[in-house]
């Protein structure tokens, strides 16, 4: 198993080198001029003014010097100043990192333990009326945008009914208070993880079904095993295999997914960070954004090999 | 250039940020009642500040939230009057070329230092060495600044400090009309806690390689003269303060300011309903639905900004842009009326030149309305050449069918409606527009002077302040790469006109509007551009807050009397 991870890591660094090259290669083919993207349209802007910044960000220098003095600086994980904010990279995506990961692992969580049981329930009631409830939420969840859900949420739930916060992290002036800090996940959660509650039941059912059927199960049952130990050790544990591939990149699809959800819900995190980061072309923030996001894919499919095997260990002999 | 390190400019910038000015649905002070001291303000923004240091600073959530610790040496009060902030008394001599301010008695920083005519020298000297700031052109006429900046010397000669730090004398080499206003921030709007600041950059060095750029004190500030003291900044959130006991103005009523930061417009107007914010600007589109809230009030006034479609008097594709005929003729063939009924709702003001109507230089009263007119806008056509053809589109005198683009920033829905409108009406009057949409920088770096490969592009100016120079917007000297100046504008009456209102030699307010005046009529005549419309700013605020009435001067001249009544 090591070996295999250290190999895998190991494959990783070409990838890695080419986005590094080709985000590169695209903030600097853009047409925008980074002093431009860095002054906007203050009143009042000198040629000076415009050389010395040119000169302050490194931007006089050919692109290739840029190129291999940026490489240098990404080996020790200095990304530059952020054109639009005037500070580390590196510490404007830190600063924001946990405020998504509260989204994104309460959102997987949530996912997990209402997908799962809805899967297998599914499947053990098939044909019967909580089966086809649970399959018509799961055609729904599927057809509904989350952006649309999250919008709807705001308006009727938070600004109409007044039920949940409209957004933000917490109330101001509650910072430290837990009960309000998860009143205000509700909507975001509930919106991130909208695609997991609609996705892992269908998975599942499907390979529940399936596994429910083989030979190793029937035996199990005339083994006298009570039905609940069947589904739990031998049914689940084989119908999962699907549900950890679904996990694999699930880093960046909760990343990429809370952009949206992070910007409805004023959710000062990582994918609003980036949002903000495009609309301001800020490229040193577009460029650590996208290498840390193809880093953090990299390692969630170097986690989901390590899962399988977990799961299945057969896969580790293969 | 010199206007953007200005007072008035700050004043602005923030008045912008945080919407101010002055009420015209006029509330009064809540005579009667009994101030109760406490209560936490809350202002709807967007955006984080990018840095609290006003030396770097090049954006306008950025000013907002250092002017609430940073102060400069004069204010603007209610009525627009250049007022003493942390100087009581200013005097500029007889020839112009010496500035002296003297400050107030027994004016003290949050953490206990006097503030003292150093801090203000220092502030000019950060400046002076800073390679990141926009602001250096404020000391162009300062004795001694340019010598300074190259490391020549370990001081700014022409600014001297004397009586105890109480008295700054500014030495110019040249009469500059601004100079009382531009300043008295230093250069940089408002005037740094220089003590602390020593301790990260040494304005007595000659390394001139050396500078405040980089520093922890610019996100995190160490002092404050105004009336709050930072206490936190979250990023992607808020900003938060706490009052200022030592506010020379005495400590205010309000325990605590938060800035929180919103997504976008329409996440603040949905704060604004929900009572999460004390006060915000909402859009023109949103007036009417926030203005049936009944624990809201609404203010509206006038800002100093307007919006423009400008022409490229040097464009290849379009040479007909440097006709004056043709350029009145796209003024009134262009219903700009309906423009700021239908999308801008009404609330804003048709402008016909320079000044805006809120400042005190505007005078529209002898200047062309050019009132919405097909039948006029044809016949200045024909009268300039164009011939039309048998498409609808007129033809140039080279031939070529009267076909241009504009462009505007995609995001912008005001500014893409008038581009949609503005489509349709050109082609009413046989001129055809191609659109164009782009990011706001791009759009930026595309009309940029002195490129030939663009017609019109639609935008607006929120950088002007209540100062009537304007010089960097239409002087011919401005024609040049990176300045303002992108319509190429060149005219021999508006250059005088806009000297002397710069550089004197009388420098009294009545002479200078009347020059700025000389400006908008020949403006008003050659329309490099089409004006057209000054916005009102639109805020709404919550009932129980009283004394709040901002103005297009300032919205906290009165900070210290504001209460909330339960």
């Amino acid at each position: 198993m090591g070996r295999f991870v250290i190999r895998r890591l190991i494959q990783a660094v070409p990838t890695l080198l080419g986005i590094l090259v080709i985000t590169f290669a695209l903030t600097r083919l853009s047409p925008a001029d980074p002093v431009s993207l860095i002054v906007g349209d203050t009143f009042g802007i000198t040629k000076a003014d415009r050389d010395r910044l040119a000169e302050a960000y490194g931007l006089n220098d050919p692109i290739p010097v840029q190129f291999v003095k940026y490489l240098g600086k990404v080996a020790v994980l200095d990304f530059g100043n952020s054109f639009y904010y005037h500070r580390p990279v590196i510490g404007l995506i830190v600063e924001r990192i946990p405020n998504s990961l509260q989204l994104s692992i309460a959102a997987l969580v949530v996912g997990l333990l209402v997908g799962v049981p809805l899967g297998i329930i599914s499947a053990l009631v098939r044909g019967r009326l909580p089966d086809h409830a649970i399959r018509l939420m799961t055609v729904v969840g599927h057809a509904v945008p989350t952006f649309w859900f999250g919008l709807l949420f705001v308006l009727l739930l938070g600004v109409q009914l007044r039920w949940f916060p409209i957004g933000s992290m917490n109330a101001i002036g509650k910072e430290d208070d837990l009960g309000d800090r998860l009143w205000h996940m509700v909507g975001p959660v509930l919106t991130l993880s909208l695609g997991a509650i609609s996705n892992y039941p269908r998975i599942l059912r499907t390979e529940v079904l399936e596994v429910l059927g083989q030979d190793y199960v029937r035996t199990a049952r005339s083994k006298g095993l009570r039905e609940q130990v069947v589904v739990t050790v031998h049914v689940l544990r084989n119908a999962l295999i699907p549900v950890v591939t679904s996990l694999g990149g699930i880093l960046t699809i909760l990343i990429g997914g809370s952009v949206i959800i992070e910007q409805i819900y004023n959710w000062p995190g990582l994918g609003r960070l980036l949002f903000e980061g495009l609309i301001n072309k800020d490229f040193p923030l577009i460029q650590a954004s996208v290498i840390i996001g193809s880093s953090l894919l990299v390692l969630s499919y170097i986690l989901r090999d390590i899962l399988y095997a977990i799961v299945d260990p057969r896969i580790t002999t293969r | 250039m010199r206007r953007i390190g200005s007072l008035a400019s700050a004043v602005m910038l923030v008045a912008l940020a945080c919407t101010s000015g002055a009420p015209t649905s006029g509330e009064k002070p809540a005579s009667g009642d009994k101030p109760v001291p406490g209560g936490r303000l809350v202002l709807g923004s967007t955006g984080d500040p990018k840095t609290m240091q006003p030396v770097i600073a090049t954006d306008t959530t950025s000013s907002a939230v250092y002017a609430k610790f940073y102060l400069g040496l004069l204010r603007r009060d209610q009525k627009g009057n250049i007022v003493g902030e942390l100087a009581d008394k200013y005097e500029l001599s007889k020839d112009g070329l010496t500035l002296v301010y003297t400050l107030r008695d027994n004016l003290v920083w949050s953490d206990g230092t006097a503030f003292t005519g150093d801090d203000y020298k220092y502030t000019a000297e950060a400046v002076m060495r800073s390679k990141k700031t926009v602001r250096k052109s404020t000391f162009d006429n300062v004795v001694g600044a340019a010598d300074y900046k190259d490391g020549k010397t370990d001081g700014i000669a022409g600014i001297t400090i004397s009586g105890g730090g109480k008295v700054i004398t500014i030495k110019f080499n040249k009469v500059y009309c601004p100079a009382i206003e531009d300043l008295s921030g230093a250069g940089a709007g408002v005037i740094l806690p220089s003590v602390p600041f020593k301790a990260v950059w040494d304005n007595k060095t000659t390394d001139a390689t050396k500078n405040i750029d980089d520093n922890a004190l610019n996100m995190n500030p160490p002092a404050s003269m105004g009336p709050w003291i930072f206490k936190e900044f979250k990023p992607g959130d808020r900003v938060t303060f706490t009052k200022n006991p030592k506010y020379y103005r005495g400590a205010i009523l309000l325990d605590e300011l938060v800035i929180k930061n919103y997504a976008d417009s329409t996440a603040i107007k949905n704060a604004l309903l929900t009572g999460e914010v004390t006060y915000a600007v909402v859009q023109p589109k949103d007036f009417d639905e926030v203005s049936k809230v009944e624990t809201l009030k609404g203010l509206e006034y006038p800002s100093y900004s307007w919006d423009y479609i400008a022409w490229n008097a040097e464009s290849a594709k379009a040479p007909w842009l440097a006709n004056k005929q043709v350029r009145q003729a796209l003024v009134y063939g262009l219903n700009r009326q309906a423009i700021l009924d239908k999308i801008l709702f009404g609330h804003g003001k048709l402008v016909n030149a320079s000044q805006p109507p809120a400042n005190a230089a505007y005078n529209d009263s002898d200047l062309n309305k050019y009132a919405f007119d097909v039948n006029k806008a044809k016949q200045l056509l024909e009268q300039a050449g164009a011939k039309l053809g048998a498409d609808g589109v007129y033809r140039w005198t080279n031939g070529a069918p009267m076909k241009m683009r504009i462009e505007t920033n995609q995001g912008n829905n005001t500014r893409e409606t008038i581009l949609q409108f503005a489509q349709e009406q050109y082609k009413a009057i046989g001129v055809s527009i191609d659109p164009l949409l782009e990011s706001f920088n791009a759009l930026l770096d595309r009309v940029k002077c002195c490129g030939t490969d663009n017609e019109g592009f639609i935008i607006g100016f929120s950088g002007l302040g209540p100062d009537p120079d304007h010089k960097d917007l239409w002087h011919s000297s401005t024609v040049a790469p990176d300045q303002f100046n992108r319509w190429r504008y060149r005219n021999a009456v508006v250059d005088k006109a806009l000297d002397a209102g710069r550089d004197g030699p009388d420098c009294s307010e009545a002479a200078r509007n009347a020059q700025a005046h000389i400006v908008d009529k020949q403006l008003n005549e050659d329309v490099p551009m089409v004006f057209l419309y000054s916005p009102n700013s639109l805020v709404f605020a919550d009932r129980t807050l009283q004394n709040f009435a901002p103005n297009q001067y300032s919205t906290f001249y009165n900070i210290e009397t504001w209460w909330f009544k339960k």
